[in-house]
Formats: C-alpha cells, structure tokens, sequence
C-alpha cells in the first residue's frame, strides 16, 4: 500500500483533520451563555458573546498558551422546516489574550477548496444566500461582527458551536472528494487589528458539478451515466420508481449544482439522454446502450468522470437493499469495461453494499455472477480469484461486528461451493 | 518448583499436559480418560452444582437444555446460555469451567497448579485470545502465555521425531481450522504463517451428516425431521433431546465411516416413526466437499503469503482429531502428491507442545536440571499473526480525491519480536494535535471500517502552533514475544511524543459477571 513512499503524500488524519471525523475526542456541548441569533432561514448563528466578561470565569490559562484560537468544521444531519439538510457546522475554541479588550470584535469565514494544493489560497466555495456572499461576488463569506466587546482573557475551552450552513447551498468549484480549507478571522473594527485567525480542513465528497469543471466534456460524461444507470436499472427486467428516483435525483442535482445561467442546457442534455435510454432499453437494445455508454465515458479519460459513474449504478443497484446476480453480473463487466482499478472498485462496492442483501444464493451460474466468475477466466484465474475473496472475508470473520462476521460467513461459504463446482 | 502445565482448550475436546522431571510432556488423564469433552452441564436437580467432561456430553441425552458446548465459537462475543433459572453461563464463565475441571483433576496426581499456557487457533482475533486469558483468571489461573494451536503441535512433533525442512501443519479440530508453515530444523521452530478458519472444523462435518439424515427422514415421512420437531432456530436445535442424540450419532457414523464405506443410522426419536437407513462414504464426501474445499483454499493462501508451491513443503503433519477424515487426507493427498504423515497423537499433540512452550516460558530457576537441558535446545520463533497500523489520510492523484485509510505499519508473518517505523505528515497549517490509532486486521484492508481499532482514544500534541503542514510524524510500532506492543507517535521537530504499551490478549478488567458455581 503507498503512503509516505508515494510523493504526493500520505497525510495523516490528526489535530484538527482528525477532528472531523472524530467527534468523540472533543465535547461540542455548546458552551454557557450563547446568544442566538437567526439571520436566515436557513442559517442559525450561534455566537460566543463574552463569556469571561465577569460573571463567567474562564479556566485560567496563560495568555501565551499554545492553544489559541482553534476551527473545527463538521456535518451533521438537521432539519428545518421539517426538511432534513446537511448542515456544515463550524465550532470554535480557545482563549484570546489576556492583555487586550477586543472593542469592536467581527469573526470572519471564508471556505475554498484546497484539494490540489494545501498551501495555495484555493478556489473559493460559493453560496447562493445573499447573506453569506462576499460584498461583490458570490463567494461564500460569513461575517458576525458583536456590539459587546470581549474583555481581555474571553474565551471557552470547550467547543462552541458558531454557525452552521446548509451544504446544499454552498457551491463547489469541483466534484469528487475534496478538502475545503476553512478560515476564520477574529478583527477589532475599532483599529482594524487582526486579533487571531484560524483554520480547518474539511474534506467532503462534492456530488454533482463544481462549478470549475470542464462544461461540455463534463455534460457528456454525466450523459453517459445516466445512461449507464439506466442500464443497471432495467437488469432485472423492470426499471422501478425508486430506482428512476435515484436518477433523476442525481440529474437533478448535478444541473443545481451549475451556475443558473449554465443549468438549461445541461438540463437538456440530460432528458436527452434519458430519454434515448428509455427509447433503447424498450427496444431490447440494452446491450449496445451500455456499450456505448461505457465507449463515451472512456473516451473522456477523466477518471473522476468513469468512477462516478460506477457509484451512481452502486447507488441504483442498492435502492431496492438487494442485489440480483444479473445486476452483479453487469456491475462486474461495466467495472471491467470501464478498466476501473479493482481496489478502488472494491473499497466503492463494499461501501454501498454494506446493507444490500445478496439474492438469490443457491443457483451456481447465479452465484459465479455474484462472485465475478466469468466463462472467459481459465481454472487457475477462478482459483486465484477465489482465493482472493476468500481472503478477503476470512479475515472479515474476525470482526467485532458480529454483522460483518454473518455476511462474511454466507460469502464464505458461496465461495467454497464455487471451489468445488470449478476446480473440484 | 510449580507444575509446568500445557492445555488444549478445545472446541469439542480439552486436554491438560504436563511437563516431566525428565523435560517429556505427558497427557494428564482427567477422570480416567486423555481427552476430556468440552461440555458443561448444569443438573436442574442438583441447584449449585456444574458438572463438566463426558458426564455433562452424556446428560445432552436426557437434558440438552441444561447443557452447553461448542462455545469456543463464541469466545469473545457476548454470547450467554441460560442452563436452568439462576444459571448463566457464557462463553468465558464456560471456558473457565472447563480450566477449573482440568487443574482441579491435575492437581490430584501433580499438587497445586498455578500457572498455565493454554493454546488457541492461530487465527484467533484479540478479543478472542482476550476471552482466553479471562477464562483462564476466572479459574484461578496465571496465564503465562497463550501459544497457537499449530505452534503448540509442531513443537510436540519435534519433541518425538528428528524434523528438517519446511513443514505444514494442518490442524483440523473439532471446531477451529488452521494451518500453519514452518522452518523445523531438530527443535529450532520457525513459524513463516498462519491461516485459518475459526469456523470450520468436526462440528460442521457432524452437521453435515445431520443434514443427510434430515433429508433421508423427509423422504420416508414427507416432512424433515427439523419440521417434525418444530426447530427453527439454533436454540431449539440446542434444547431438543432429539437432535442432540441425531447430533451424537452422526459423530459416530462419521468415525464409522473413517474407517468403513458405509455405516448404517438408526433414529428412533422420530415423531413420525423410526428411520432405519445408512449413511455411504460417498454421500457424507459430497455433503462436506464445500468445507474441504475451504481448507483447500487456505492452504494455497497460505502458501501464497510465503510464494511457496505446494513442492516447496518438505513435510505435511495432520494434527487434530477431524484429519482422520479419509476425505481430509485424500484432499491433501492430491494437493500435495504425498501422504500426510501422522508423527503425533492428533488429539493430544496440542495440550503436549503446550506443556513445552509453558517450559520455555517459565522462569528458569522454575525447571529441573534434565528440564533445562531438554529445553535450552528448543527453539520457537513466531510470527505477527495479524496486520497492524494506523488510519490516515491518503491521496489519490489520479481522482484527485483524499480519504481515510488504513496504513500498514507490521505487517502479518513478521518474525516477532519486531521494530517498524514509518513516517506520515500532518495535514494542515497550525495543527497541533494529531489523533493516534492503532488498527488490526486479518487482511490488508484499506478501508476503516473493516478493521479493528484496538487504540484510539490517544492523541499527540498540543504541538507547537504556528507551523506549516506536512510536518513529519514519526510512528514506530514495536511487537514484543510476550504478546504486548509498544507504540510511539513521535513529531519529528519538536521531538514530542505519544507513546502507550498495548497489551494484546493480555488481561483486561473484566465485566463479565461471574456466576457462583461449584464443580462436582
């Protein structure tokens, strides 16, 4: 496995990345003394006034401690008006110095996407409430200026939750797995000093289109998707409502993701190519549309491009929570096809299969679809193969979750049946 | 001087062996016999009092619901059996009965036991070597040290017979599987790697027969025997006298049919009438083709983890009583072109070689002269039976995407004990704390949630703030013989440390309640 022999660097997960995706290290209980404010909808604010301003004493700490102002960034599922929405929560603690009275103090964030490269400014997220947009452009920036000032020595030591956004609303300037820098600024609007300043890395999958990405090529690809998906939908004879739904909702929310100006014509190419999809899968030409499909998507040589692909049919084959072997059998070949790397395909496919439940077991030709045997493989290709899955579960027999264990049993023991049909 | 005391604790079978004046290990029989069945039955007419051995396997007659075997599946699980209102046992508070029975009889012919080394499948997870030592303490016991069963087996064959060359042991027990490779030359052993199966052993092939008699009732009454007696959970199968005799008689056809073509099966317990019929040799290979084909498999892995061929073994030893199956040492047979051979009692080999490894383990001023002498010859060197590392986050260039992953840090088959650093960076500008993990995993796994975190409450820092990302953080892992690892997460700049000794299997604090119980 690459880590830190590979030059791009494997990065460990720590301080404040580590943070984010484990809560459990720090309380995020609030803090004492907040005042909330709502300035939208969708916003809700919480902002730390004062909280040493006399009659709450802070712990005691030296002005010179190490621990500053720290950021956290995490998600959470919440609901407003009983819709649910992903919030993006920005938590903040620390102490500020113990020498000097903030008069005038305004916390400022801003968000951009850092991916490429961790120093660089980065390409900055957008949102689309006024409110949260810089002065003149649509750049995601929050600013809390207080009408209290915070005497010398203020601060929590506990995380206090600052504000949270919906992420829905932010734009992003790329799709796929992203690091988005998060940076906070504490000023005094009385001299114009910057007091503290601190960052956060958040890394989150981008759905749909960043808003950087290549437009045309970009617009075939997810063509070539939905097409796809069609695909995996109707493998089973019949593409159902839930399914239609997770397409659509991946159309849907790849044109939002657009620009306004940008989103018709995406949203053309898209119904067009559904309906072409529709016009071929109901004439039994189900074979040559994911040909060609997979054909458009290769061509584009964009590896994000060919492995969104590959999750958004994960995602229609898991919506009924089963998996046929002929939707298995498919996902195999359109992997295959798509010359996807089989650990990657692999670390995909188990994570949103994880709660499907394999069908039918028992059938042998069935079976050998569901474990990726093909006629093509030779009987040493079968037995290597094998060996490998086999591997694979073994060791997951050994997990705490007795879940994990249960599935892994039920493949292990498809797996051996497999041995004695094919190598005997 | 204390007793040097090896033991088998079996899934379907226990043993207990002691080491000699002389440096021999020897069986210690228990109520007569040299092995002793791993049941323990709690009579509802005698409340208090727990009877363990072949009394308590014969009792699965008259009253299986008060019976409870084949928990060394469920070690470390928390899995409970209710025998009779008031008493609860689970897989640890059983396993500790069976310890207590085992030295208690011992201790009748050797004087007071102390201290133990008890072996357990190679394969078996930290939770399960710690169930292990939690039984052995719920008995009154000091576990020295807990030995791998194949380990413990080929020392025992190397004990008896002049040995050199690559061996594979194959260790095919009443309920666990495991085969391991290793380096014998005379008494220096060298353990290169371990497969197994923690689910896979007599037990299954005894169902499988269980199976073939179900169906052969469902064509004489039209309906299976599991629907004639309304079973439809494990449970039921467990409370049900009649599947407990069903269960009993097929152990025996299939030691009939080690040795004959056919052995016939007589049921009485029918509630459609009786089923007078036979079992063939061919019906039963059929019925178990599956599961040898799985040991098949872990065979060839094994020898993959080493890039060895089937040629490259100079020696396959059969240990454990389920090798007597012909079908086992025809698979073998045919995989490796030569016969296994049988150097050592299947049975008892394990409880022998463990009685060894307690020898070497113990302190020296604990052993005789001829002991000593005996024993400065061996040798054993193991191997990490499991993956460790850390989670951090990782980059993909080509999809431009950064996730959590697991890093390898030891790798499994590394000779113990062993020393690996490898270095990482911090993520971002300013960070100053660095969240410390340890993982463990049977397999390569990359992704978090298939593995193990048997530490993640650590972290390094506050580190000093103000510094760019990519600082270099060192991380070191040291496995030591006596099962414990010294990890150490160090910021290479500033020179701060976080370091912690993990014990694995080691002894945790226990809160698993006890219940009171006597042994008859």
């Amino acid at each position: 496995m690459a880590n830190n022999s590979d030059n791009s660097g494997c990065l460990i997960a720590a301080g404040v990345g580590a943070i984010l995706f484990s809560f459990t290290l720090f309380s995020d209980n609030g803090g004492a003394g907040l005042v909330v404010l709502v300035i939208a909808i969708v916003l809700i604010v919480m902002g730390a006034r004062g909280s040493g301003s006399g009659e709450s004493t802070p712990p005691a700490i030296p002005s010179s401690s190490p621990l500053g102002l720290q950021l956290m960034v995490s998600t959470t599922a919440d609901r407003i008006e009983n819709q649910p929405v992903k919030m993006l929560e920005f938590h903040i603690k620390g102490m500020f110095s113990a020498h000097h009275r903030i008069a005038r103090p305004r916390f400022e964030f801003r968000m951009a996407d850092v991916t490429d490269s961790l120093s660089a400014a980065g390409d900055p997220v957008l949102c689309v409430i006024d409110d949260l947009q810089d002065d003149d452009s649509t750049e995601f920036r929050f600013k809390q200026n207080f009408p209290d000032a915070l005497n010398a020595g203020s601060g929590s030591m506990e995380w206090v939750r600052f504000v949270g956004v919906p992420v829905e609303l932010l734009g992003f300037p790329q799709t796929g797995n992203r690091q988005i820098k998060v940076s906070l600024k504490v000023t005094d609007l009385a001299n114009g000093q910057l007091i503290a300043a601190a960052n956060a890395i958040w890394s989150t999958r981008v759905e749909g289109v960043g808003y950087l990405g290549m437009e045309e090529e970009e617009s075939e690809a997810q063509a070539a998707s939905l097409q796809l998906a069609m695909c995996i939908a109707a493998a089973d004879g019949n593409v159902d409502d839930d399914e239609v739904a997770v397409i659509k909702n991946w159309g849907d929310k790849s044109v939002k993701a657009l620009p306004e100006a940008r989103r018709m014509s995406r949203h053309e190419a898209l119904n067009d190519a559904l309906s072409e999809a529709t016009r071929e899968i109901r004439a039994s030409r189900l074979f040559q549309l994911e040909a060609d499909a997979i054909e458009v998507l290769k061509n584009k040589g964009e590896p994000r491009f060919l492995y969104d692909a590959y999750e958004l049919c994960l995602n229609v084959l898991k919506t009924d929570g089963e998996a046929h072997p002929q939707e298995m059998a498919q996902l195999t070949r359109i992997s295959r096809k798509l010359g996807l790397d089989e650990t990657k395909v692999r670390i995909l496919t188990d994570r949103h299969l994880a709660d499907v439940e394999f069908k039918p077991v028992g059938d042998a030709s069935e079976d050998d679809q569901i474990l990726g045997v093909t006629d093509d493989m030779s009987k040493e290709e079968i037995r290597k193969h094998l060996n490998k899955l086999n591997k694979k579960h073994q060791a997951r027999l050994q997990h705490d979750n007795p879940e994990v264990r249960k599935k892994s049993k039920e493949w292990i023991d498809r797996i051996s049946k497999a041995r004695v049909r094919h190598i005997g | 001087m204390s007793n040097i005391i090896g033991i088998d604790l079996g899934t379907t079978y226990s043993a207990i062996a002691k080491l000699d004046d002389h440096g021999h290990p020897a069986i210690v029989p228990v109520d007569g016999e040299r092995i002793m069945a791993s049941c323990v039955y709690a009579p509802k007419a005698d409340e208090g009092s727990l009877i363990v051995g072949s009394l308590a396997r014969s009792s699965l007659d008259h009253e299986p619901e008060s019976v409870v075997k084949r928990f060394k599946r469920d070690m470390g699980t928390d899995k409970t059996y209710r025998l009779r209102p008031g008493m609860e046992l689970n897989p640890v508070t059983a396993s500790a009965a069976i310890l207590r029975k085992l030295t208690q009889e011992a201790s009748k012919e050797l004087g007071p036991i102390h201290e133990v080394v008890i072996t357990v499948p190679a394969n078996f997870a930290e939770r399960q070597r710690k169930a292990t030592i939690e039984a052995g303490s719920q008995a009154g016991l000091k576990v020295t040290n807990i030995i791998n069963e194949p380990t413990a087996a080929i020392l025992a064959y190397a004990a008896q017979k002049a040995v050199k060359g690559t061996v594979l042991i194959y260790d095919l027990g009443g309920g666990t599987f495991d085969v391991t490779i290793a380096k014998v030359n005379g008494s220096e052993i060298e353990c290169l790697t371990s497969e197994g199966d923690s689910e896979l052993g007599g037990m299954d092939f005894d169902q499988k027969i269980a199976e073939i008699i179900d169906q052969k009732y469902a064509d004489q009454y039209g309906r299976t025997l599991r629907d004639a007696l309304g079973l439809t959970s494990e449970e039921d199968e467990r409370k049900s006298t009649a599947w407990q005799s069903l269960l009993r008689n097929a152990e025996e056809c299939k030691k009939t049919l080690s040795k004959m073509p056919t052995a016939p099966f007589n049921f009485y317990e029918g509630p459609d009438g009786p089923l007078k019929t036979q079992v063939t040799r061919q019906e039963f290979e059929r019925a178990i083709s599956s599961l040898i084909a799985q040991t098949e498999m872990r065979v060839e892995t094994a020898l993959d983890n080493l890039d060895l061929s089937h040629d490259d073994i100079d020696e396959v030893l059969l240990v454990g009583g389920s090798s007597r199956v012909p079908a086992v040492k025809e698979s073998l047979k045919r995989q490796f072109g030569k016969e296994p051979s049988e150097g050592v009692n299947l049975d008892e080999a394990v409880a022998l070689g463990a009685a060894i490894y307690a020898g070497l383990r113990t302190d020296k001023g604990n052993l005789k002269p001829m002991q000593r002498e005996k024993l400065s010859k061996v040798s054993v060197v193991d191997v990490a039976n499991h993956y460790y590392g850390t989670i951090s986050m990782h980059r993909d260039d080509e999809l431009g995407s950064e996730d959590l992953r697991v890093s390898i840090i030891i790798p499994k088959n590394t000779p113990l004990p062993c020393s690996r650093s490898e270095t990482f960076y911090t993520v971002t500008e300013g960070q100053q704390f660095v969240h410390c993990r340890v993982t463990q995993s049977g397999n390569d796994e990359t992704d978090p949630e298939f593995v193990t975190i048997i530490m993640e409450d650590a972290q390094l820092g506050p580190l000093p703030p103000g510094r760019p990302a990519q600082q270099p953080i060192e991380i070191t892992y040291s496995y030591d013989l006596d099962q414990t690892m010294h990890v150490r997460f160090k910021d290479v700049s500033s020179g701060m440390v976080m370091e912690r000794t993990l014990a694995l299997g080691d002894k945790q604090s226990s809160t698993i309640s006890v219940p009171d119980f006597r042994i008859d």
